[in-house]
């Protein structure tokens, strides 16, 4: 069956763990990806501390170099481990990568060697003995992230994009930050670690997606063997959503040559396969990319800013746009992007830039049989919307959707609030 | 036309490569089974080739930024915008300049041959006016401070102005706010008539295609000027540092810090300069990555921290090692630095260390190549360079013990180490 058409191989190995293999043997590496989706709450600096620690070493390889000198060994195997915000939930990912046996000398196989190795990394943390980890690598990293927490206004739009969800999601999960705040993180115990790694490893809802050259019979009696346990896992965390009352503006003053803008919008929640594509094609239309108003309007032909654009966070019911631009194009910029989404809206969109969304959508849904790792995020997607589309059966129905239904799924975007992080005197 | 056969047998690859009469370049790699097919073109011109003379002898000087600044309007097309074109066929594109080469890529699913036209056209018929160049200065100056927010950005450009007295890399690839300013379409006009020329171009094209249809079809899209007789014209540089030392202040919450260690004079293109690279980085892996004794100590000293990085870059006429991070404590950080790079030195590599990261050097080398974007990208990078394509491979299992020794005694040199400093203000 040709690749498009195919839906990864799904396997339920315990409630609350999916396995989903897509095997290629066209790819030089296989990949693996294992994502546990907690929430975002008062335990995520401990998983972010974790997600420091724990790569330090394990029992086997004691240390943060005897790690890397065996992942050199495996031909320069990947493994990260980290943790993102996606909406509400705090995703902790582990991906573990390797060359394809037939790059490999004859009879060689290093992908069960790098799963171990992945396993390790959870399960069997270096340790003091009678302690769940070492107490010099875990202050060490606890200073270190302490570290991090003070230095993130030095990079300018990461800081812009933390204050934006804090603002716009205060009191929502979503507005936590991963990694918490400084005594947070100073108030963490090698128990809290155990805690959140013990969590991680048995009870979080786990999702392992697989693809490349991969071993579908062989993973499945390691994962089988390693992450099933008697307690049943969580299910996933549940995406608060939030009517916004009045337009709400922040402006924020901080020493930027460059000013910062956001503007979040709160959307509803696509339920079906039919309202997640329209709403994809409204944005593409918007501002998911160069085809898209904002970019022609704002900076082709206002010159207002260099890149303009909008996100979905879709289970979450957000709809982001963000840019950096001159401080005083802050109302231009700001009344720009409403009258954008009004006319959209009210106006719905026309023939041309529907040819150009639908022919953005298919290059990137035909794009993914070809990029490992877009594959696999478009696979953990799918199954987390419970929609499980091929993207051959997203491409032969996208013509379906006209500009009547574009407009009706932006009927639903909602301003909530708009940000500015600009030097001091430096806004319209 | 001339064509030859490269065999990437260890990398599953194999690339055509044809030189036309008009000194274009093509080659053309085929991708059976894959979805997409990626085309990219690319030139040896870029921001640092602001002077330069004429056949006739004339010497023009340009604003710094011209090239990028020329890159930008390249995408306004003739008639049509580039973003217009290639967004009704669905495909990704982009462009970038660099110090010494600009190059301009697509990447489709379908509508290959449409795409490459659109690629080929507007890469060689561009239409610049005063007008268009105005309308672009906004743009651009907003890409020019969103760099100049970057500490990391800043503190790499005062690097280069230590390490190089005269050399233009010294200047950001955009160029300063005031320079974008003052930029004219004539400048930007005479930079294309000087450069964007058959002779100079290199296309490097991948996907499941049939490789002697798609040479025949791209052939016919290049053009068939004679060379211009263009000269570049570049400051002569010193063989030795400008400056031990720079610092600059910055709205940053601990110092940033930045040791370079130069190479004294370039090897030119080809492959000593891919031997240069390949043999450099591997110094700097065993010297100090995170799989060394000495990034272990200063790791857990709380001399390094998570912020510490290091990589080579090279080109014909200049190449040097950075070594950066973040700390407290700038002195200490300098200190360790030096001393784990002068213990390297003494002590030399061994023969262990060596195999296990050559043997990681060669996994990324495979893999680096896997989708036909990157395959194209790959054999593009190479061609500028005047480098065999795939003959990365080669150069790494022919590098010896003693080779990287003596690369390690040349560019760890403390007497061409330089030191920039970004320190909260």
């Amino acid at each position: 069956m040709p690749l498009l058409q195919s839906l990864p191989k799904a396997h339920s190995l315990a409630p609350g763990f999916h396995l989903l293999v897509h095997p290629d043997s066209r790819f030089k590496r296989g990949m693996v990806q294992f994502s546990f989706d907690c929430s975002l709450d008062g335990q995520s600096p401990a998983r972010t501390l974790l997600s420091q620690v724990l790569p330090q070493g394990t029992q086997q390889y004691p240390s943060r170099r005897m790690l890397s000198r065996r992942t050199e060994e495996l031909y320069g195997s990947g493994f990260h481990f980290g943790g993102s915000r996606a909406g509400d939930t705090h995703r902790m990912e582990l991906q573990l990568d390797w060359l394809a046996d037939r790059f490999l000398p004859e009879g060689q196989s290093i992908s069960e060697n790098v799963l171990q190795l992945g396993y390790d990394l959870l399960s069997d943390p270096f340790h003091d003995e009678g302690k769940p980890f070492s107490e010099t690598v875990v202050a060490r990293e606890q200073d270190q992230l302490l570290r991090q927490i003070r230095s993130m206004k030095d990079d300018r739009t990461a800081f812009a994009d933390e204050r934006f969800l804090f603002h716009l999601c205060q009191g929502e999960p979503m507005g936590n930050s991963p990694w918490g705040t400084e005594e947070a993180v100073k108030a963490l115990t090698l128990s809290c670690l155990e805690s959140a790694r013990l969590h991680l490893l048995q009870k979080a809802p786990l999702t392992v997606v697989a693809v490349g050259p991969v071993d579908e019979a062989a993973l499945i009696a390691f994962l089988s063997k390693h992450f099933v346990f008697p307690a049943l896992r969580e299910t996933e965390p549940v995406q608060v959503q939030k009517t916004p009352g009045a337009l709400r503006e922040v402006h924020e003053v901080h020493d930027v040559d460059q000013a910062k803008f956001h503007f979040g919008f709160r959307i509803s929640t696509p339920t079906s396969p039919e309202e997640m594509e329209a709403l994809g094609l409204a944005n593409l239309v918007l501002g998911g990319g160069i085809q898209g108003r904002l970019f022609r309007e704002i900076r082709e032909k206002k010159s207002l800013a260099y890149g303009i654009g909008s996100q979905l966070q879709t289970r979450k019911g957000l709809l982001t746009v963000s840019a950096g631009i001159d401080g005083s194009s802050y109302s231009e910029v700001r009344d720009e992007v409403l009258t954008q989404i009004c006319d959209i809206q009210e106006g719905g969109v026309q023939e041309e830039e529907l040819e150009m969304a639908y022919a953005a959508t298919e290059n990137a849904l035909q794009g993914l049989a070809d990029s490992p790792g877009g594959l696999a995020n478009y696979i953990a997607r799918e199954h987390l919307l419970g929609f499980h589309r091929s993207p051959q059966e997203r491409i032969d129905r996208l013509r379906d959707y006209g500009s009547e239904q574009l407009a009706e799924a932006a009927c639903s975007w909602k301003p909530d609030l708009v940000y500015l992080l600009s030097a001091e005197g430096e806004k319209s | 036309m001339m064509i030859r056969t490269i065999d990437g047998q260890a990398l599953g690859e194999e690339v055509q490569i044809a030189r036309l009469e008009s000194g274009a370049q093509i080659a053309v790699a085929a991708k059976p089974g894959f979805s997409t097919s990626a085309g990219y073109v690319g030139l040896r011109y870029g921001s640092t080739d602001t002077h330069f003379s004429l056949k006739n002898g004339t010497e023009l000087h340009v604003p710094d930024g011209s090239a990028h600044f020329l890159e930008h309007k390249l995408f306004e097309g003739r008639e049509e915008k580039v973003f217009d074109r290639f967004g009704k066929l669905g495909a990704q594109f982009n462009g970038g300049t660099g110090f010494r080469s600009t190059n301009y890529y697509f990447q489709s699913s379908s509508n290959f041959e449409a795409c490459l036209e659109v690629l080929l056209d507007f890469v060689q018929r561009p239409l610049i006016t005063e007008e268009r160049v105005e309308k672009e200065k906004g743009i651009i100056e907003q890409e020019v401070r969103m760099y100049e927010d970057d500490p990391n950005y800043r503190g790499l450009f005062l690097l280069h102005r230590a390490l190089f007295h005269q050399h233009p890399i010294r200047i950001t690839p955009g160029g300063a706010v005031s320079e974008v300013r003052r930029t004219t379409a004539a400048d930007l006009q005479a930079c294309f008539d000087a450069f964007y020329v058959p002779s100079n171009l290199v296309l490097s094209l991948s996907g499941d295609f049939d490789p002697t249809e798609v040479l025949e079809k791209a052939s016919a899209l290049v053009g068939d000027s004679t060379p211009p007789g263009t000269k570049k014209i570049y400051p002569s540089e010193p063989r030795t540092i400008a400056h031990a030392r720079l610092e600059d202040t910055f709205s940053v919450t601990r110092p940033h810090v930045w040791l370079g260690c130069r190479d004294e004079v370039g090897v030119g293109l080809g492959e000593p300069l891919l031997r240069r690279r390949i043999e450099s980085s591997l110094v700097l892996d065993l010297a100090l990555d995170w799989s060394t004794k000495r990034h272990e100590d200063l790791y857990e000293k709380g001399i390094l921290d998570d912020t510490f990085s290091m990589y080579y870059s090279c080109d014909e006429d200049w190449s040097y090692a950075v070594l950066s991070g973040q700390t407290e404590n700038p002195e200490q950080f300098l200190e360790g630095v030096r001393m784990a790079l002068a213990d390297f030195v003494q002590v030399g590599p061994q023969e262990e260390d060596v195999e296990r990261v050559r043997r990681a050097a060669w996994g990324s080398v495979v893999s680096g190549i896997q989708t036909p974007s990157a395959l194209a990208s790959s054999v593009l990078s190479s061609l500028l360079l005047n480098q065999e394509p795939f003959g990365a491979l080669a150069v790494l299992e022919s590098i010896q013990l003693e080779d990287l020794h003596q690369r390690a005694k040349e560019l760890l040199n403390p007497a061409r180490f330089s030191e920039a400093l970004i320190l909260p203000s």
